[in-house]
């Protein structure tokens, strides 16, 4: 009988066999493998009494533990070769041409120079070579009179003073206002006037109302 | 071409501004236009003495915001529109000069309404209910006028 060898399969399928790692399409060819070669059964078995599905033997196994006789001897053994690390002259060396790396570099390299903002350019630079270079005039708020502004824009100027100036809106009290003519609306209706102007804190006239 | 803008712009500035303040025989008319409310209760700080004075009157006006603001410098006899809202203006006219108390008279003519003839003291305001509204519902402001005439006393 010529029985195949492990030529036929890759030699450690079998103990992979024996362990469950093999995917079903591996496993039917190991298993017919082992239906050429019967005699491998005997193999098997003991790979699969190795393996991990033999609870009892990993569970009975446990590493051994070194006696002190055996730990003094190894380190008896490894103590005279211990050294402490020395610098040979070639680390020297090497040093040596670090720090005449940086010396070269610190004076060759120019000065500092800022990671992110530019210096900002001399305003000397910039002057007008040229009368058509002129600068553009901006008025100061002393040389703009605003003579009427929508309260909405009034967030937007950048110069000028608000028409209404920097107060509050102050009315004018009792005894400083006298009514001398009021007309009436379209419908001939006259508005109401304070009873007393000397009598409210700040005499209003109220048009009449639509009703 | 930006040269010229600019200066365009400057000069345009200036000439409407009419950077001078008041000469001797003029006033200074500042109007202001502002809206109330009675559903927006905020009221704009520079109007809180304002808002006080009208709530007094209709406390249920409780959102004052001002619209426009304009002023001008006239003599004795000049009436000047001043913007209010909208296609809205009130005309106002230096009826007499000011007196030593420093009262001036004006006549205004505000919206929807004849002229008003009244004598008042300088820089403080006198102000009025107009029955100009604009809006609807929550929305809706009415438009109330405050004018004020200035400075006091003529220079030395």
């Amino acid at each position: 009988m010529n029985a195949r060898r492990f030529d036929d399969l890759p030699p450690d399928w079998l103990a992979a066999y024996a362990d469950g790692e093999l995917t079903p399409t591996e496993r039917a060819r190991v298993e017919g493998w082992l239906a050429q070669n019967p005699d491998a059964n005997e193999l098997l078995d003991a790979q699969e009494s190795l393996g991990p599905r033999n609870g009892e033997l990993w569970d009975a196994v446990c590493p051994p533990t070194p006696s002190l006789r055996q730990w003094d001897h190894t380190f008896n053994q490894i103590a005279p070769r211990t050294v402490q690390p020395r610098r040979g002259w070639t680390g020297w060396i090497g040093s040596v041409g670090l720090v005449a790396t940086a010396a070269t570099l610190l004076f060759a390299l120019p000065g500092p120079q800022p990671c992110c903002v530019d210096a900002p350019p001399d305003i000397r630079d910039l002057s007008p070579s040229t009368p058509e270079e002129e600068p553009y005039l901006m008025a100061s708020t002393e040389d703009v009179r605003i003579i009427s502004l929508p309260e909405a824009a009034a967030s937007l100027l950048i110069v000028g003073e608000h028409p209404m100036g920097d107060g509050l809106l102050v009315l004018a009290d009792r005894g400083e206002i006298a009514f001398l003519g009021v007309g009436n609306d379209l419908a001939g209706r006259f508005p109401a006037l304070p009873d007393d102007p000397n009598a409210e804190d700040a005499p209003m006239i109220w048009a009449p109302r639509d009703e | 071409m930006s040269r010229f803008l600019s200066v365009a712009v400057l000069c345009l500035l200036v000439t409407a501004g009419g950077a001078c303040p008041p000469g001797e025989d003029e006033i200074e008319i500042r109007v202001l236009a502002i809206m109330v409310s009675e559903h927006k209760d905020k009221i704009d700080p520079r109007l809180a003495q304002f808002a006080k004075q009208v709530q007094k009157k209709d406390p249920t006006l409780i959102g004052f915001r001002l619209q426009h603001s304009g002023r001008d410098n006239l003599k004795l006899g000049d009436t000047q529109k001043f913007q209010l809202v909208g296609k809205e203006v009130v005309e106002v006219t230096v009826n007499k000069e000011r007196n030593k108390a420093g009262k001036v008279v004006l006549t205004i003519k505000p919206p929807k309404l004849d002229q008003i003839t009244y004598e008042c003291v300088c820089d403080k305001y006198f102000s009025m209910a107009t029955q100009y509204f604009e809006g609807t519902g929550k929305d809706k402001e009415q438009l109330f006028i405050a004018i004020m005439a200035k400075p006091c006393g003529t220079k030395k």
